[in-house]
């Protein structure tokens, strides 16, 4: 891979996580005071004026701006106004849980949506076909509060099958997990039909059937491995729903994880843990986008040459 | 201004040592950035009324060089004059007065024209742009110009679509004319209309030319179009002129092996005209990687040391002619 | 991303009446009576939708042996249904279709402005929209309200934000291809100027696109406004969107489940069937997008 192309993605992953944290910066500044937000007007001056201290809010623009990336650099995200825990600890430990949910449910949509998806295209306007597409379209047009709720009242309050809420046993994670997970398998089912088909459709496919290379092993060792590469671009994107997502299934469950804390704090105005969660979300994201791009610039080799090809 | 400049009215365009590349993307953040030198040092005037053609293989820098004439895009270096003025950083005012001069013709006729707006809209742009005129006027201009032209009045109210290859050509010439340009740029005007139409757009331009009072820059790959209408021909080869002379004496007796073998490549009806027939081997070298020497040799059948190392001079060989090959001498006599 | 050539042969008007399956125009159909609703909401409503009715709190719709007076029921405070829902219906489009419009007008401008001024600015641009694109747009929009409070307008700001990259980044590269060539280019050495260029010339030949993708994006903004309503930190009382029917109607499930569920229902409906009209759209204007 040409080292032009590395080196622009990591560039822009960097600009853009600078730009998510100056953002933050400039919002915390411009949005008022977010001591008295949190102490309320009768709170004691003494009060304030220590935390002010402790925040640097009382020092100039340019010094609050450098203090707060070097308390970044050390890992200082503020404290929780609420319960005066570093806003970091509070939300690593939520941590587990929300990947614990994320991870299951993007294993869900990928097991149930590419093989569907596979299926469908290899027998094309059959029953199964007609019926992936319907679930695809539903699956990703439910909104996922929705379709939680419908479950919730399904296998919790009629069959009683399930608890509605909670985390303990995995009993409770089926819920959640179809919840989070259906819009992805809807999705990636549609996306691996129509990319499969669009590679059984090639002309490599019908020079292999014409030298009498049998079915399976066209399917398996032809088309395949062709239909893979758009597909791993999709899952890239998926991650970006399966986070937005994660905030609604949480609340929706009363999951503990981050997504539900980033939730009560927006509520509660708890701008440590708000700021934290988003950059621990940028930087995901940012880091899982590069990766993405580097991978599929190592498997598909015609990204490579047609970056160096441009006019200046 | 040079000395080749013949004594007598003024040049409506001068071209004085023309550049124009264009940077490649750097292939890895170490490599040195290559460069495409599309048009690398082109110089040749055009007289009031006369028609120019500039021939040349594709890929020679012909269409770039027509760009650069009319000021759509900027050279590396250079100086570009019209009737005398600079053209060099106009002010983008300035600039766009300037098109009231210079216009351009293009080669795909449908691509250039918008196909959402009817003919007579299109037609009546260029004097909406530069508010020419009282508008009730302007429409019975862009009939007077439809006659002038060859269309039929109906096509008016036609869209770009409904109309043959030939017809739309013609609505761009239209639409090129209603400005009363000086100078129009004719980039490869016909080739890509049916070969019946061709021979009618050509003599249309013919005959606009006087009725108008135009200078033509001829943008052209056909040498038989080019022996009909110009009156002088350039011949380019990878970004320079290597022959210039008038179409008697360029037609008749070409000097440049380039020349030799562009000509020898069409049928020519003129048993007295004596030729070294050759063909052209494979394609002309990338011009990334222009050779050095003369930039012909490596396809030249009559090359020789010189040819390696040292680049020929342009240089004037008999009446109205210039040549740039070191053994020039040897083919005219 | 596909290349989307502006290609002339697109037309909003269908050339025949033939191709509309019964599945779209049904979809056509359904979104005509939310469309109505929205409009005439206060004329359709039979009871204010803030009337409370204590006596008859949680009620059953009139089908399911309700009273007759409340066809969809009541919800915990004895208000009816069936008002509400027209209400809240008229919020969410109101606020759906007005985000849609601000983030299709900022971002087709700033697609345009990329491609005209090029250079730190595009460069700028391009970097916003690889910002946005990277964070999903709820989290972003949570933090915002986090840090600025919720008011009616802040939220509308916030819908318009969202998609306003995709415009940009359409927008930018079809007028990047458009005006290299063919009639940009001959009308610019006429000598018109930029505007007469992009809005008489450019943005005609691009407006199908940019409908395509209005279609595409409008059912993102209606799920991002009901789960941010429905989350409570969207529209607040006493307004009312279905996003907040639904979730206050979530704490009633065991007693009234009909007060999450319709509402629920309805934006399922509304957003499918704009996609299902979105994508036969698509189809019928753009076959480069196609099988995307």
């Amino acid at each position: 891979m040409n080292l032009r192309f590395v080196v622009t993605k990591i560039f822009r992953a960097l600009v853009t996580i600078m730009i998510v944290l100056s953002f933050v910066f400039i919002a915390l500044r411009v949005s008022g005071d977010p001591i008295e937000i949190l102490l309320g007007d009768e709170a004691d001056t003494d009060v304030i004026e220590y935390y002010r201290a402790k925040y640097g809010l009382d020092r100039p623009i340019h010094e609050q701006y450098f203090l707060y990336f070097k308390g970044l650099m050390d890992g200082d995200f503020g404290i929780s106004f609420k319960d005066e825990r570093d806003a970091v600890d509070v939300v690593v430990e939520r941590i587990p849980r929300t990947l614990q949910l994320g991870i299951t449910s993007f294993l869900f949509g990928l097991l149930l949506g590419i093989p569907l998806g596979i299926f469908a295209a290899l027998n094309r306007n059959s029953a199964l076909d007609r019926f992936t597409m319907g679930f695809a379209v539903l699956g990703y047009s439910i909104p996922n509060f929705f379709l939680g709720i419908v479950l919730i009242l399904i296998f919790a309050m009629w069959l009683r099958f399930l608890p509605s809420s909670g985390s303990g046993t995995w009993y409770h994670m089926i819920m959640p997990v179809v919840t989070l997970g259906t819009a992805g398998a809807g999705s990636l089912a549609r996306f691996a039909r129509s990319s499969m088909l669009e590679v059984l459709n090639k002309s490599y496919m019908r020079a292999a059937a014409a030298k009498g290379v049998p079915r399976l092993r066209r399917i398996n060792w032809h088309a395949l491995p062709n239909a893979a590469i758009p597909i791993v671009t999709v899952i890239g994107f998926r991650l970006g729903d399966l986070v937005a997502g994660s905030v609604v299934t949480e609340t929706v469950f009363a999951w503990p994880g981050v997504g539900r804390l980033l939730v009560t704090s927006v509520g509660a105005r708890d701008l440590a843990i708000v700021q934290t969660i988003l950059i621990l979300v940028a930087l995901t994201m940012v880091i899982a986008n590069l990766l993405v791009d580097l991978i599929y610039g190592w498997i598909d080799p015609r990204i490579r040459v047609s970056s160096t090809m441009e006019k200046d | 201004m040079t000395g080749r400049t013949a004594p007598g009215p003024e040049p409506v365009l001068e071209v004085r040592d023309l550049v124009r590349h264009f940077r490649l993307r750097r292939k890895s953040v170490f490599g040195k950035p290559g460069v495409i030198r599309a048009v690398d040092g082109l110089s040749f005037d055009l007289q009031p009324g006369e028609t120019l053609g500039l021939v040349g293989e594709s890929g020679c820098g012909k269409s770039t060089a027509g760009r650069l004439a009319l000021g759509i895009d900027a050279p590396t270096s250079g100086d570009i004059l019209f009737e005398g003025r600079s053209q060099k950083a106009l002010p983008i005012r300035e600039w766009r007065r300037r098109r009231c001069d210079m216009q351009m013709i293009f080669q795909d006729p449908y691509g250039a024209l918008n196909p959402r707006i009817a003919v007579a809209d299109q037609i009546r742009e260029p004097l909406d742009i530069h508010d020419i005129g009282a508008s009730d006027r302007r429409d019975s201009e862009v009939d007077e110009m439809l006659d002038a032209v060859g269309l039929p009045r109906p096509v008016r109210d036609s869209y770009p679509h409904e109309l043959s290859g030939g017809q739309q050509q013609r609505v761009v010439i239209a639409r090129a004319l209603m400005l009363r340009p000086k100078l129009i740029v004719c980039d490869e005007p016909v080739s890509a209309l049916d070969v019946s139409v061709q021979a009618q757009v050509v003599n249309l331009l013919d005959s606009l030319q006087d009725r108008f009072g135009l200078s033509y820059l001829f943008i052209s790959h056909d040498l038989g179009i080019v022996r009909h209408i110009c009156e002088r021909v350039a011949v380019m080869y990878l970004g320079k002129i290597v022959e210039m002379a008038d179409r008697r004496t360029l037609f008749g007796q070409p000097l440049h092996p380039y020349t030799q073998a562009l000509l020898s490549a069409i049928l020519i009806p003129d048993p007295d005209a004596e030729r070294n027939r050759f063909i052209l081997q494979g394609d002309p070298p990338s011009p990334v990687n222009i050779p050095s020497g003369c930039r012909f040799h490596t396809r030249c059948p009559s090359a020789e040391a010189t040819c390696r190392e040292t680049e020929p001079e342009l240089r004037p060989i008999g009446e109205g002619r210039t040549v740039a090959c070191h053994f020039a001498e040897r083919w005219a006599t | 991303m596909a290349t989307t050539d502006t290609n002339p042969r697109f037309r909003l008007t269908p050339r025949s009446a033939t191709k509309y399956p019964i599945l779209v125009l049904s979809c056509f159909g359904f979104l005509f009576v939310v469309l109505l609703a929205a409009v005439f909401a206060d004329l359709l409503a039979p009871k204010s939708y803030t009337a409370l009715d204590l006596p008859n709190r949680l009620q059953a719709p009139a089908f399911l042996g309700g009273p007759a007076q409340y066809l969809l029921g009541t919800d915990e405070l004895g208000r009816d249904i069936v008002s509400r829902l027209l209400f809240a219906i008229r919020v969410s489009v109101f606020v759906a279709i007005l985000g849609t419009v601000i983030g299709a007008v900022i971002g087709t401008f700033l697609g345009f402005l990329a491609a005209h001024a090029r250079g730190w600015v595009e460069e700028g641009i391009m970097m916003m929209v690889d910002v946005q694109a990277a964070v999903p747009f709820l989290i972003i929009a949570l933090a915002v309200l986090a840090f600025f409070g919720n008011s009616l307008t802040l939220f509308i700001v916030i819908m318009g934000i969202n998609g306003w990259e995709n415009y940009a980044r359409l927008t930018r590269g079809m007028v990047l291809s458009a005006s290299s060539h063919g009639y940009a280019m001959a009308v610019r050495s006429l000598g018109a100027r930029p505007w007469r260029i992009y809005g008489r010339h450019i943005l005609p030949n691009i407006a199908s696109a940019l409908i395509v993708q209005f279609t595409l994006n409008f059912p993102s903004t209606i799920l991002l406004e009901t789960s941010l309503s429905f989350l409570g930190l969207g529209i607040q009382p006493p307004l009312t969107s279905l996003g907040q029917m639904l979730g206050a109607g979530r704490n009633h499930l065991i007693l009234a489940w009909w007060i999450a569920v319709i509402p629920g229902v309805t934006i399922f409906l509304t957003t499918l069937s704009i996609s299902i009209v979105g994508d036969w759209l698509r189809d019928r204007l753009d076959p480069t997008l196609r099988g995307r």
